[in-house]
């Protein structure tokens, strides 16, 4: 379950890095965003539960155009030091953070009960059927982007510009709105993750910070950049966790991943599928 | 003074530079050419350790330096510059060349933390040296200019200052005279010839057959990763395959 | 000369008479120790990300070390506490290198991602290895420093204590910065391949500028325990880091007078914000949202008069170029 949230966070890193060669630090706020606009739509709203899901993923991804062409986009073209980049993303989600706390208060929040029965059983274990819901729109998610880039018109030309934006730019790929799209999707799918860990984990504006920062380790581990390894390197990350958790002490379980973290930048920087990451090449 | 050894080097099973073998005579002007593509750069790349070859050796006063990294290879006394400019832009002209001398010199932490009297007279001989340089080069009077705002020929005269200022035996000069106007270009030459006349051994890469052709005292010439000839400007100019080499023959 | 001469009497006068006129006014003094040692702890990130290029985002961890490292030891132990934190500035150094060996090579944003990692541990280190720690519920009554029998117990004293300590790391890091160890540092900023093919050992200067900015930062840890006389995890978190860097960026990095203009300003200006409460790292994202977006050289650039003059300096070397071409 866990695994499949770090996933759509860490498709986003991914689908940035390899869209635009630039890094957000903004993916776990976003998650928190989307998890209170979830919130918000479905609980005190009332609104059905697609039409929450609809609304917020729509939202996130207008969050996302907004980042790019306001922020990305001005430092870019100034050609700031892509450090620079990096620490505007960091100032944006600690800007989001506090505008969330601006707008909805510091305190957890129940997500209401999505379905009317505690639990399901599949085989002997009890599962609690809103992770199962979460584990499944993950992986829609998955698909949808995969054919989405692999499929469609659109997503040829994103993947084009971001091999080499000067070609695509040549062969009348519109390559601005390729990088807002991709923005404005990572967006979405930061979104859709907040939506559905709200219901497992609460809703509050600590939530998306250490899953940002799982989701990136995964999108290391997997290999930066590739969306591939992006899912799989949050596999990883999610069985790490759950292990330590069960047989260690759930204390240590974010000291074990960052470690593993650790340990990849430092035995294995490429990750599973290798990226460039050394700055001397 | 510099033997190169059938050096071989690869990118994605594309062979580079493919058995390559070239003597560097001590003091002398010894010129790299060929097309583009040819594996010029990449051949410079190696003497100075940004790449280690395959196979091969590359000796240094007939020591071997195959597989050092460049900064060691430059505190060997092989100095180069930079085909696309790669200064330290952001500060100034004097800086830079200082930082050239920087493997000549030993101060550590701790003399600078307490300036004791060596770092202190070391500080000053380092600036002193960086200055004349600059004079040598015709750059003195920028000397508190950052080195991005300099205009394109004197930012490579300054890749030059501050290679010398690491007290080379062996220059490589990548592409010296590119970007630069026939004026410029001019002093280059004389400049170069100077430089040989303090002692230094000159290997250089260039596009420019008049430079070249007026220069260089041996041509070495290389196309698709392969030397195919060596010997003499005027020989080399009358070399078949050279010929062939550069007109193309498709 | 003379006139540099007079400025630095100036200056030293009015920084020694400084606390004189707050006579009093303790908590305010107290805010003005604060930022002195902010100052150390940013000059220490300026020796890293403005001289050498390299970014963290974990310099609350060297400054967290630093602290419990001289907090622990001064109790635990009795280790007098200017040894204790010199003890612990050298264990965060320590620390740094360990980090630096493998990181040092790594591209900017792999090289935030992992001092944050860096940064998280020692932070769930600190707030959960209880029996050194004492968890969440920190470490209170932390002795004062001293020397022979003057103890430095009050703010005032803590005042001159500090004075001393600041300037002498300032001259330090300004005679690193103006010697061949800095500019090999600043070489390497500037241009990795460059600095190589010139002599420069570019991982040994990185491990080295690491080894200095968290020898500052740890020190300023130790500073900070023993002038709150309390510590617990919640000061060390990633957004202590990010206030590090807030503060360099406001200042201006790479510069000598960026991190003091940085650190004071931050910390005497959010101090006359409390109104703001919860809202605090609001106004510090925003500013660094601001600061890079709009002037990423920091306050020190723009009220810096010399670079009108180096702006029209680079118009006359324009026009030369011009000439000649």
């Amino acid at each position: 379950m866990i695994g499949s949230i770090y996933g759509l966070i860490a498709m986003g890193y991914s689908l940035i890095y390899s869209a635009s060669g630039l890094l957000s630090f903004t993916q776990g706020e976003l998650l928190m965003f989307g998890a209170f606009l979830g919130l918000t739509f479905y609980k005190y709203a009332n609104l059905p539960f697609v039409i929450s899901i609809t609304l917020t993923i729509a939202i996130m991804f207008m969050v996302g155009v907004f980042i790019e062409s306001f922020i990305i986009r001005k430092l870019v073209k100034a050609k700031a030091n892509l450090i620079f980049i990096v620490l505007a993303t960091i100032a944006l989600s600690i800007v989001l953070k506090n505008f969330a706390m601006l707008v909805w208060g510091s305190n957890v929040f129940q997500f209401p009960q999505i379905f009317k029965t505690g639990f399901v059983k599949i085989g002997d274990v009890n599962v609690d059927p809103t992770s199962i819901m979460a584990i499944v729109i993950a992986f829609i998610a998955m698909l949808i982007l995969h054919f989405f880039m692999n499929k469609t018109r659109f997503g040829t030309s994103m993947r084009a510009a971001a091999q080499n934006p000067l070609a695509a730019k040549t062969m009348a790929i519109n390559v601005s709105r390729t990088t807002y799209v991709t923005w404005g999707l990572a967006s979405a799918l930061a979104g859709i993750a907040g939506f559905l860990i709200g219901p497992v984990y609460g809703v509050h504006l600590e939530m998306g910070t250490m899953i940002g920062l799982k989701g990136f380790a995964a999108a290391v581990i997997g290999g930066y950049g590739n969306m591939y390894g992006a899912i799989i390197g949050s596999f990883i990350i999610g069985l790490v966790e759950t292990f330590t958790a069960a047989y260690i002490s759930s204390i240590y379980k974010d000291v074990i991943s960052f470690l593993v973290l650790i340990a990849f930048l430092i035995l294995k920087p490429r990750g599973i599928f290798n990226s460039k990451v050394y700055d001397e090449e | 003074m510099l033997k190169i050894q059938d050096v071989v080097i690869k990118f994605g099973g594309l062979c580079a530079v493919n058995e390559v073998s070239m003597d560097v005579e001590p003091n002398s002007i010894t010129a790299l050419i060929g097309p583009n593509g040819a594996g010029k750069t990449t051949l410079f790349n190696i003497i100075s350790g940004v790449l280690t070859p395959l196979s091969g050796d590359i000796l240094f006063a007939g020591n071997s330096i195959k597989g050092f990294r460049p900064y060691m290879i430059n505190k060997t006394g092989i100095a180069r510059t930079y085909q696309n400019i790669n200064l330290f832009s952001n500060i100034s002209v004097i800086e830079n060349v200082m930082i050239g001398q920087h493997c000549r010199r030993d101060s550590n932490l701790f003399q600078t933390l307490f300036r004791t009297n060596y770092q202190v007279r070391e500080e000053r001989e380092i600036r002193e040296k960086a200055m004349e340089i600059l004079d040598f080069l015709g750059l003195a009077e920028f000397s508190d200019f950052t080195a991005k705002s300099l205009s394109y020929g004197n930012q490579r005269k300054l890749e030059i200052a501050r290679a010398l200022a690491s007290t080379p035996q062996v220059l490589l000069l990548d592409e010296p005279a590119a970007g630069m106007n026939t004026t410029e270009k001019g002093e280059l030459m004389d400049l170069i010839r100077q430089i040989q006349d303090t002692g230094v051994t000159i290997l250089i890469v260039e596009h420019d057959m008049k430079l070249v052709m007026s220069l260089a005292e041996q041509v070495h010439v290389m196309n698709y990763g392969r030397k195919i000839a060596q010997g003499k400007p005027y020989e080399v100019q009358n070399n078949k395959d050279v010929i062939e080499a550069y007109l193309g023959t498709e | 000369m003379i006139q540099k001469k007079m400025k630095y009497i100036i200056v030293t006068v009015f920084l020694l008479a400084l606390p004189l006129v707050f006579i009093g006014n303790s908590y305010f003094l107290l805010l003005l120790c604060t930022g002195m040692i902010y100052v150390i702890a940013v000059s220490g990130l300026d020796l890293l990300f403005g001289y050498s290029g390299q970014i963290s985002l974990g310099h609350a961890g060297f400054f967290a070390i630093g602290a419990y490292t001289s907090a622990i030891l001064s109790i635990k132990l009795g280790i007098p506490v200017v040894f204790s934190m010199l003890f612990a500035a050298g264990l965060a150094t320590m620390f740094a290198v360990l980090i630096a060996l493998p990181a040092a090579r790594l591209v900017h944003h792999f090289l935030a991602l992992i001092t944050i990692s860096f940064g998280e541990i020692v932070y769930l280190f600190v707030s959960h290895a209880d029996p050194l720690t004492n968890g969440f519920s920190g470490i209170g009554f932390i002795p004062s420093p001293s020397l022979g029998f003057f103890v430095f117990d009050t703010n005032m004293k803590y005042y001159y204590f500090l004075l001393v300590i600041v300037a002498v790391l300032l001259m330090f890091k300004n005679r690193i910065i103006k010697s061949r160890t800095g500019r090999a540092i600043i070489a390497v900023r500037e241009n990795i391949y460059a600095s190589d093919g010139i002599g420069v050992n570019v991982k040994n200067y990185k491990i080295l500028s690491f080894a200095l900015s968290s020898f500052y930062t740890g020190l300023a840890g130790a500073l900070y325990a023993h002038l709150i006389g309390f510590i617990s995890p919640e000061s060390f978190t990633l957004n202590q880091s990010i206030i590090f860097l807030t503060m360099l960026l406001l200042g201006g990095m790479g510069n000598f007078y960026g991190p003091i203009i940085g650190a004071l300003v931050l910390t005497l200006g959010t101090e006359y914000l409390q109104v703001l409460g919860n809202y605090q790292m609001l106004v510090y994202g925003t500013i660094l949202l601001l600061i890079v977006v709009f002037i990423p050289s920091g306050l020190i650039h723009v009220v810096n008069l010399r670079n009108l003059r180096k702006i029209l300096h680079k118009r006359t070397t324009a026009e030369e170029n011009d000439d000649n071409a």
